[in-house]
């Protein structure tokens, strides 16, 4: 790890104005990330397949599944994260408990908090159906939530310096363009990041759609993915 | 929210590029350069360890989309209807047969999700007879492709959503591709170390071929495809992709050895981290439960009063202290350790990564010459 930050060092040092422009953009980008409700509905979506994955494993007895310790453990740990309002008092809160953290201020959520908590804190019996049909409710409430937001908006409202990005600033490549060998004239660099981002719902998460303008004129889509874990549904 | 997010992207990324590499053996082959075989790849660039770029197509929807929006049917409701049947079946004390479940399909199939969804929603989108031609015709293409590919590289099993048909070139890419590694860990029980450390040799870091089937081509995407389609196009792709990736100047074997090793690394890596937690768990466990033990061991050392049962009682309240102060110890020194994480063998990774290309090679020899031999047959 040191090797990667001491050659990124050295090319900060050789070619700035090219990195500089690179942070600039990559911190800008950070902002295409999930809402909060987007986020908790992602993980429920995620432990609904996994239900319905370790359902088939017990299939020999479906009336009387149970469902597994890591699943708990998992209910637990959204409960505590998204539920739970404790302060975190360290100054190198991550990333998960500063959103949580809005999540918890959020008055929506504070209204559906008490159920959710009701729903998801299993004391006696532990059915794999009761479950699944726990998250299917939730899941659809949630979704009716983020069907109520709007479903694109402006790159000006977050981030003036990707709406005023252009090809003076610095000769950047279209992302993935250096993913297949090739020719330098052949190398697309951006000319500008389009105004409009739409917001596009996949299976398990939503992603920001924007659209990057190259120099070669033509219109690329990109989508900014929040990486989901896939461990949890296979 | 977990440390394997990043870590099941690099899985993910590594597929795509070993598709990349591929891509030029694809052009350069005789056979499936007529046909225009080439993986479509999509650029995906991390940005950060919880955020990738990807390279998007508008018009790209999944096969569980379609469900949604032509036909609107919630993917919940067969599988909800499956397991009501298998209730039922369950409630009279038998155990579904195969008969049972042929049944519960064609129940499912009659009235959910009929066979000819995919074609209507073809049919309905494309609105001349070229275009659709058209579309089928790259369809298949991809579709055999991707099915070879899941079968000769151990791909984990290609569900609906993981598949994104382009409707404006009929171009179709698998997302969540990856290396099918078996990670059985075992189960985490007992007290006893050496026991528990022992279960954990019998894992291994082979290619897992446990699947039911070998890859994905169910009726809908049958009666799309057509009977001729299948018989043609499809299995003269696969035939010709894997003579292709079989030949012996392109050296495609140590293609794969270079990426499987790296597979490999991260298995590894990820075993040992999970094998830390669940030992730092279970010790935590047991030193909790020892010191609940503790307690009650002092309430009854207080509540008795003969001489015996107090001097028995405070030798296993000092045995149970110390092994705690132990497990205490180790618990601090795994904790301090987590931050490194021990390497590979080297033997070890080459043998396994050889096991896996050889695995893989034998599974892309034996599809061509099979399939080519049927296809004279027939």
């Amino acid at each position: 790890m040191w090797r990667c930050s001491r050659i990124m060092h050295h090319q900060r040092d050789l070619n700035s104005n090219v990195m500089t422009t690179l942070e600039g953009i990559v911190d800008q980008l950070m902002n295409l990330r999930e809402d909060w409700n987007e986020e908790i509905l992602r993980q429920l979506r995620l432990a609904l397949a996994k239900c319905y994955h370790s359902a088939f494993e017990t299939r020999d007895n479906v009336a009387d599944a149970c469902f597994s310790m890591p699943t708990f453990q998992f209910l637990r740990k959204l409960i505590v994260t998204f539920v739970s309002d404790t302060e975190t008092e360290s100054s190198e809160a991550t990333s998960v408990q500063r959103r949580s953290q809005i999540t918890v201020q959020d008055l929506d959520w504070v209204q559906m908090k008490p159920n959710f908590v009701k729903d998801f804190s299993f004391k006696g019996s532990r059915k794999l159906r009761d479950l699944i049909v726990k998250l299917k409710k939730w899941i659809k409430i949630l979704e009716a939530k983020k069907n109520l937001s709007p479903k694109s908006w402006l790159l000006e409202e977050k981030s003036h310096y990707l709406s005023n990005f252009s090809n003076q600033i610095g000769d950047i490549a279209l992302f993935g363009e250096f993913l297949l060998p090739k020719v330098f004239p052949a190398v697309v660099s951006i000319s500008r990041f389009m105004p409009r981002v739409d917001i596009v719902n996949k299976q398990y998460n939503s992603a920001r759609r924007f659209y990057v303008r190259g120099h070669n004129g033509k219109e690329y889509p990109y989508l900014g993915k929040d990486f989901l874990d896939i461990s949890l549904s296979n | 929210m977990t440390d394997s997010t990043y870590i099941e992207a690099r899985r993910e990324e590594r597929f795509l590029q070993l598709q990349r590499l591929l891509n030029l053996y694809l052009g350069k082959h005789k056979e499936t350069a007529r046909r225009l075989l080439n993986f479509t790849v999509p650029r995906v660039v991390s940005i950060a360890p919880n955020i990738r770029v990807v390279e998007d197509n508008v018009s790209s929807l999944s096969l569980m989309e379609i469900l949604k929006q032509y036909a609107s049917i919630s993917p919940d409701n067969p599988i909800a209807r499956y397991y009501e049947r298998l209730i039922a079946i369950q409630a009279k004390d038998q155990q579904p047969t195969p008969q049972h479940l042929r049944e519960i399909l064609g129940e499912i199939q009659s009235s959910i999700v009929p066979n000819t969804l995919l074609r209507e929603w073809a049919m309905q989108s494309f609105y001349t007879a070229t275009d659709l031609w058209q579309f089928r015709k790259w369809f298949t293409l991809q579709l055999g492709l991707a099915n070879l590919s899941e079968f000769a590289f151990y791909l984990s099993r290609l569900n609906p959503e993981m598949m994104y048909i382009h409707r404006d070139s009929g171009l179709m890419n698998i997302s969540y591709f990856r290396f099918n590694l078996n990670e059985d860990i075992g189960k985490f029980p007992n007290l006893d170390l050496i026991r528990f450390v022992s279960k954990f040799f019998s894992r291994t870091g082979e290619l897992m071929s446990n699947l039911p089937v070998p890859f994905r081509l169910t009726s809908n995407l049958q009666n799309f495809v057509t009977e001729s389609g299948i018989l043609g196009p499809l299995t003269a792709t696969m035939i010709s992709t894997a003579s292709c990736l079989v030949h012996p100047n392109f050296k495609v074997r140590s293609i794969i050895l270079v990426i499987m090793r790296d597979e490999i690394i991260s298995w590894y890596k990820r075993v040992k981290w999970n094998e830390k937690v669940a030992l730092v768990s279970t010790l935590k466990l047991t030193s909790s439960e020892l010191a609940n033990s503790q307690q009650t061991f002092g309430n009854s050392g207080g509540d008795s009063h003969t001489d015996e049962s107090s001097a028995a009682a405070a030798a296993a309240e000092l045995q149970s202290i110390e092994e705690q102060k132990r497990k205490n110890k180790l618990v601090a020194l795994l904790s301090k350790q987590s931050a490194q994480m021990p390497e590979i063998n080297n033997e070890e990774l080459v043998s396994l990564a050889k096991k896996a290309v050889n695995s893989i090679m034998s599974r892309l020899q034996s599809k061509s010459l099979s399939l080519s031999l049927s296809f004279h047959n027939n």
